[in-house]
């Protein structure tokens, strides 16, 4: 109804194997591909490579909510991370200039951030972090981040946010569209059997004579 | 001027009047645009269904990203929480019933 194609759940890890079958049958008889996405929120750079090497073949998608500057280094420059988030509420940490250099995945909005705030200065800090974002052309990400149905949002008006904010009608148009599919499109090759290395594919195979 | 027509579903738990959306919808451009925002969308609300929750909401075509922020930050109303989605857009009111290609 929305238009919406997939949707990417957050499981916990303790009841990923028993949930995730149910959920994707809930979801396909609306019509819905589901995805597993794990939030990592880690104190320091040796609990969040811990938890990668654990966590990265299970999820589909892998985010890293950055709390301090150095999980924000080691999350922003890791391949093994999908996506990156900043919670506008914590005063002390943003997304710079030098993070968006290191960044190798996308930069992840959650409107739940923007619907769930407090104070004014949430809509601020999420705008500077899209200046940031398009002046260095980092990938964008516009999620709902929902946690109940009241706070679904549609696509169209994700992207009337993202343009709201600073980024371009395209870039906007991306972050919602092309940008998640592309991330979930590599996920899927990378967890497929016939994914050896990036780059590396098992096309076929053959008895060796 | 050209104008843009949206087909807005209310989620709502509690019985949503005409006049609770329109001052919702109201209050939300005014506090995120202004009242020159709210001025220069030239916004009305051509019908609605409080049984299912429809809308059908006008605005100018060049304001249609506002609208949409609005609406989408209109969380809740009277203290009940609401979600206003935004399931099509389109130039004439002929063109939200259509089916979708």
């Amino acid at each position: 109804m929305v238009g919406y194609r997939s949707v990417a759940l957050t499981i916990p890890t303790a009841i990923l194997n028993e949930c995730s079958r149910t959920l994707k049958e809930c979801f396909a008889q609306v019509g819905l591909e589901t995805v597993s996405r794990i939030d990592l929120t880690c104190s320091n750079r040796y609990e969040l490579l811990k938890l990668l090497r654990r966590f990265r073949n299970q999820y589909d998608v892998v985010s890293v909510k950055c709390t301090n500057q150095n999980v924000a280094a080691i999350a922003c420059r890791d391949r093994r991370v999908d996506v990156v988030f900043f919670d506008p509420n914590n005063r002390k940490m943003k997304f710079t200039h030098t993070l968006a250099r290191l960044l190798n995945g996308a930069l992840e909005l959650n409107l739940s951030f923007l619907l769930d705030r407090e104070n004014s200065d949430a809509l601020n800090k999420a705008m500077r972090q899209m200046a940031v974002a398009r002046e260095h052309r980092v990938k964008v990400v516009l999620s709902s981040g929902c946690t109940s149905p009241k706070m679904v949002r549609s696509p169209m008006q994700l992207r009337a946010i993202g343009v709201t904010l600073g980024l371009s009608e395209a870039q906007s148009a991306e972050a919602v569209s092309s940008v998640p599919s592309s991330i979930i499109e590599s996920n899927l090759e990378r967890r497929s059997p016939l994914y050896i290395e990036e780059g590396v594919r098992l096309v076929g195979r053959s008895e060796l004579k | 001027m050209s104008k843009r027509y949206f087909l807005v579903r209310a989620i709502f738990d509690k019985p949503l009047t005409e006049q609770h959306l329109i001052e919702a919808v109201a209050t939300s451009i005014t506090k995120h645009f202004g009242e020159v925002g709210m001025a220069s969308m030239n916004l009305r609300l051509v019908r609605y269904d409080p049984k299912e929750g429809d809308a059908v909401v006008v605005c100018e075509k060049a304001t249609t990203n506002r609208l949409l922020t609005a609406l989408t930050f209109v969380r809740e109303i009277d203290g009940a929480p609401i979600s206003l989605l935004v399931v099509r857009t389109s130039g004439t009111i002929k063109g939200l019933s259509k089916p979708k290609k």
